[in-house]
């Protein structure tokens, strides 16, 4: 009987079973560690070498730590809804895609996004082959691999022991990373002074079209970047002990501090582009030409450890919102099953090699995504779901729309994604409309997603069709005429 | 142990103990987002798109 309960308790942490709110392990600081150690990993160096070809210094800080934060404090509103419930935000999303959607859906945008994670693990290989070559070591070609493979390998350790494990890794690693950053900006500002800085050309300045345009597709990889991360929340704010506490740690962790890493990659490249004529997004070759073998090495070493510890996080994640699909599989096959599938990835290396359109592809299913389930659960649900029906309980089932899919969903998602490729080609990088300027191609997916899945749930037969639900008993806050809800306690604090 | 329908029992009776706890009026949820947070963060957005638009200036 203890045994059973003990999986029990497994199932609430490393399952699909909602937290109460004593259940609550991470305040604001613990979840912001987590969250900066999710967001801190090497592809934000990758994303901001990508950007350090194309824009200049001003432009590099305005465009990677404000587009970044403001897509991100867009993306992570969902968090209020995981945090609210104490359940994963891929099972809400049962809601709006419908039992058999959600699995089409969501698991298949995590087939995409793991590009993030091969592109994690083949750095750390990266970063050990030159650690190996500081030391005397010349490995052949195929060692980098092997190295990302380990990376995956090690993440799937620390991810099986479930989310202890991870907090405990992270409070670690972060303050490493968090240093790391900062011998990169000494070793950039100890021989360049900001007027030296400011005055380096980007080797692409003005490719697509201009100063605008360029500065524009900047922000639309930003954003696409910050939106893909809607896949990303999962379950771990079923552990925050308040929603406010939850979302800013996910807005300032994985957002500005992430934005943050993203300014140091681009200056990084800008400026071994300026000093060396050597174009490159791979930071273990700055951090060896700039820092040096001593600091050099240090922060091979540093960014090493960055890598295993977002594989960690992101491999918890993404195995338990995978659980979705079907809650009976146990999550440590799923991190096993996710670890194989990096692999893969990373042994291939395509996803570096086409990371630009990979961005793109990226955006243009994320986008959507994000702007029903802010539609249905604020607009449309007005805050106020059917737990029996998410978890198809007492015979509830809301949720069942049209053969497990709700159409209406697809529908305003093809619509997104055709406004998104009117107005951009993810391939070439071209803009086919202006209205690109003012809205971004994900932007607009995400609104135009968004309205069309609205204006449908104002048509009295599709409304009746999207809320079934309403005869259910539904879960939700319930305010006082002092906006509190009636189940608080005045002394509660946030 | 082995998971079995005995397991499988018991996580669904969990699952509805907690959806009957969660979905009663007297649950206590965490503090959550109220009007000013929402300021708060629409200030916070705004000032954002502010200092991107700054960039290209």
């Amino acid at each position: 009987m203890a045994g059973l309960q003990q999986q029990i308790e497994k199932e609430i942490y490393g399952g699909l079973i909602p937290t109460l709110k004593n259940e609550r392990t991470f305040g604001f600081w613990d979840m912001l560690m987590v969250c900066s150690a999710l967001g801190i990993a090497t592809w934000c160096y990758v994303q901001g070498g990508f950007l350090g070809y194309y824009l200049n210094l001003k432009e590099i800080f305005f465009n990677s730590i404000f587009g970044i934060t403001l897509g991100c404090s867009i993306v992570f509103i969902p968090v209020f809804i995981s945090a609210r419930y104490g359940i994963d935000l891929a099972v809400f999303m049962r809601a709006v895609f419908g039992y058999r959607g959600v699995v089409v859906f969501i698991v298949a945008t995590y087939f995409l996004t793991f590009g993030f994670e091969a592109i994690n693990c083949q750095m750390f290989g990266n970063s050990m082959t030159k650690l190996a070559a500081a030391a005397g070591l010349n490995l052949p070609g195929y060692a980098g691999p092997i190295f990302g493979v380990i990376c995956a390998i090690l993440g799937w350790l620390i991810a099986l022991n479930g989310p202890e494990a991870v907090k405990k890794v992270n409070w670690v690693m972060v303050p490493c990373l968090l240093l790391v950053a900062l011998f990169i900006v000494i070793m950039v500002f100890k021989d360049n002074t900001i007027s030296k800085l400011m005055a380096i050309q980007p080797p692409g300045a003005g490719e697509y079209g201009g100063k605008f345009t360029t500065y524009m597709i900047a922000i639309e990889w930003n954003i696409a970047f910050a939106i893909s991360w809607v896949n990303a929340i999962g379950s771990l704010p079923k552990l925050a002990k308040s929603e406010r506490g939850g979302y800013w740690a996910f807005v300032l962790g994985a957002g500005t501090v992430m934005a943050l890493f993203i300014f140091v990659g681009a200056l990084t490249g800008l400026v071994m582009a300026g000093q060396t004529g050597v174009i490159s997004d791979d930071p273990t070759e700055w951090l060896v030409t700039l820092g040096g073998p001593g600091l050099g090495v240090l922060s091979l070493v540093m960014i090493g450890m960055a890598n295993v510890s977002t594989q960690s996080v992101i491999l918890y994640v993404v195995s338990l919102s995978t659980k979705v699909a079907n809650p009976k599989w146990d999550y440590k096959k799923l991190v096993t099953f996710w670890t194989v599938y990096c692999s893969i990835l990373v042994v291939w290396g395509g996803v570096w090699t086409y990371y630009g359109t990979f961005i793109s592809v990226v955006g243009v299913a994320s986008g959507p995504i994000l702007g029903l389930i802010l539609v249905d659960f604020f607009l449309l649900r007005k805050q106020k779901i059917s737990l029996y029906s998410i978890f198809k309980l007492k015979g509830h089932y809301s949720y069942e729309y049209t053969g497990g899919f709700n159409l209406a969903a697809v529908l305003s998602m093809f619509v997104g994604i055709l406004c998104f490729v009117a107005v951009y080609n993810p391939i070439a990088y071209t803009v086919r409309s202006s209205v690109f300027y003012f809205t971004t191609a994900t932007g607009l997916a995400l609104v135009t997603t968004a309205l069309t899945y609205y204006i449908l749930g104002q048509v009295k037969p599709i409304r009746n069709y999207l809320l079934k639900d309403r005869t259910d008993k539904l879960a939700y806050v319930r305010k006082n005429n002092d906006g509190i809800s009636s189940g608080v306690s005045l002394s509660t604090k946030a | 142990m082995a998971k079995g329908s005995g397991f499988d029992l018991e996580v669904e009776k969990e699952l509805e103990r907690r959806c009957d706890i969660i979905s009663d009026p007297s649950y206590e949820y965490v503090p959550f987002v109220n009007k000013k947070d929402w300021i708060y963060i629409v200030v916070f957005m705004v000032v954002c798109l502010a200092l991107l638009a700054y960039g290209v200036s």
